[in-house]
């Protein structure tokens, strides 16, 4: 059984100023504004936020600096920042917007390196390695470009990898899991959380209290991420508010119900009787 | 209430690489009279001296010394005035830190500053972590027993053990969650960062001037 304490994370993926969500890394959709998500997210009791420019890597851009300081300023928890991070400039640059954590995968895929000197300058604790990996006919690949690019290593001895150069922690992203809300990639999270002695972050495939309840009782992770299964809920409670002025919401109201649950307040207490521990407000 | 808080002033180090942004705003929203400390200043005027953190502590004390911020720091501490630190801050208040080797701190509080143990705990340790406080300082606080955001690698170890206001244990590891010596107040998790409790304890210190 997990004795960790488990942090429930907010992952944000942005594109344009919106908060997108995709399935397997593509097919994004728009949501909304990242700021009332973020607000509401922190106010019914996320741990952390974490927002992830997901194109920036394919087009080099990294203008997440106004999102940081508007989202920071209101903000009393955690905010982790990630896309498009090349160097140590576009690190300071984000940490003075307000971030307090910044996530990284392609430039430390190209170059570890990288990651080495910037532990030194920043700490460890500042620097997150985001592994998104993939399962391709029996065999897994680790990506970078949001998945765009396979490189043939695995993600368990990346992993190993990135630990022994310094990383902070791993946010362990399963691009086949990823958005369809069925469940985690449960074998290969319990691998790897067991393996390394950083803080390991599932990310992929939440879809139910169950399921997350799964993942972190089989593993020795110590966060979850969340996208789909939170965003699809509060974009219909934003909608019953009258709230949220953009956004794909047909497709949405098709396939989820409404409801004005206080979802992540639920969860936590849901956790807590299955004697997770979690913080709860 | 914001009257009460707008006549304390409370003086900022910048150590210059660091999210400072979270913690001016947090206590600007609270009402505090907040100002960066200028590195010309000849004297430190304020009311709460803040000493706020993240990076690393051989970087951090290079800092200080180069703009003479430890001597600065020192004569407020002669005039007993409130300093407050907060996770690297705190540990700064130490005499030593293992912190890449070996760096001498400020030397305010007796004690050392270690590295957490891989075999007991994971490191970093970051997360949400639980604080216990000791019983006479529950009024002050106005919590007893609130979860913490935690991001850091070092621990402090005082050595006079009375110094602990309030402890953090993991995974049976135990070790200093705030520190107390006379008119200096430190604590290893992040208020700023600790949702509504983090904004009680903030509120608090005006109990400690």
């Amino acid at each position: 059984m997990n004795k960790n304490f488990i942090r429930i994370i907010s992952r944000l993926d942005i594109k344009n100023n919106n908060l997108i969500k995709g399935i397997n890394l593509e097919g994004l959709r728009i949501l909304g504004e990242p700021l009332n998500f973020a607000n509401i997210y922190s106010k019914h009791g996320v741990d952390e936020i974490c927002y992830v420019d997901n194109v920036a890597t394919l087009y080099g851009t990294n203008n997440l600096s106004k999102f940081i300081s508007s989202t920071a300023k209101n903000l009393n928890i955690p905010l982790s920042v990630g896309g498009g991070i090349r160097s140590v400039n576009d690190i300071e640059k984000i940490l003075v917007s307000g971030a307090d954590k910044v996530c990284i995968n392609s430039a430390i895929v190209d170059n570890i390196d990288f990651l080495s000197k910037i532990v030194k300058l920043f700490g460890s604790s500042t620097i997150t390695v985001i592994i998104e990996y993939i399962k391709y006919k029996n065999k897994y690949f680790i990506s970078k470009s949001s998945g765009r690019d396979l490189i043939h290593i695995d993600p368990i001895t990346w992993s190993k990898k990135v630990e022994d150069a310094g990383a902070g922690e791993i946010i362990l992203t399963s691009i086949n899991n990823e958005g369809l809300m069925k469940g985690f990639d449960i074998e290969i999270i319990k691998r790897i959380s067991s393996i390394v002695r950083i803080p390991v972050i599932a990310h992929g495939g939440a879809g139910s209290f169950h399921d997350i309840l799964d993942v972190i009782s089989k593993s020795n992770i110590s966060g979850v991420s969340i996208a789909s299964f939170f965003h699809y809920h509060y974009y219909l409670w934003f909608k019953n508010k009258k709230y949220n002025k953009i956004g794909n919401y047909s497709f949405l109201q098709k396939k989820f119900k409404k409801n004005n649950k206080n979802l992540i307040f639920e969860l936590k207490k849901f956790l807590i009787k299955n004697s997770i521990n979690v913080r709860h407000l | 209430m914001l009257g009460t808080y707008n006549k304390i002033s409370i003086g900022i180090i910048n150590l210059g690489f660091n999210n400072i942004f979270s913690i001016l705003n947090s206590l600007k929203n609270i009402g505090y009279k907040v100002k960066l400390i200028e590195l010309s200043q000849k004297k430190i005027e304020s009311d709460i001296l803040l000493l706020p953190g993240v990076g690393s502590f051989p970087r951090a004390m290079n800092f200080l010394k180069k703009y003479h911020l430890d001597d600065k720091i020192n004569t407020f501490n002669e005039r007993k005035k409130l300093i407050f630190g907060i996770c690297l801050g705190m540990q700064l208040f130490f005499d030593n830190s293992e912190e890449f080797g070996y760096t001498k701190g400020l030397g305010l509080i007796s004690g050392s500053v270690n590295e957490l143990d891989k075999n007991l705990i994971k490191k970093p340790n970051i997360g949400w972590f639980p604080t216990n406080i000791k019983r006479n300082f529950l009024m002050k606080f106005n919590f007893s027993k609130e979860m913490f955001y935690f991001v850091h690698s070092l621990y402090c170890k005082p050595v006079d053990k009375n110094n602990i206001v309030a402890t953090t244990v993991i995974n049976k590891f135990s070790f200093c969650s705030i520190v107390k010596y006379k008119n200096i107040l430190g604590c290893q998790f992040h208020p700023e960062k600790s949702g509504e409790k983090g904004i009680v304890l903030l509120k608090s210190l005006k109990k400690f001037i």
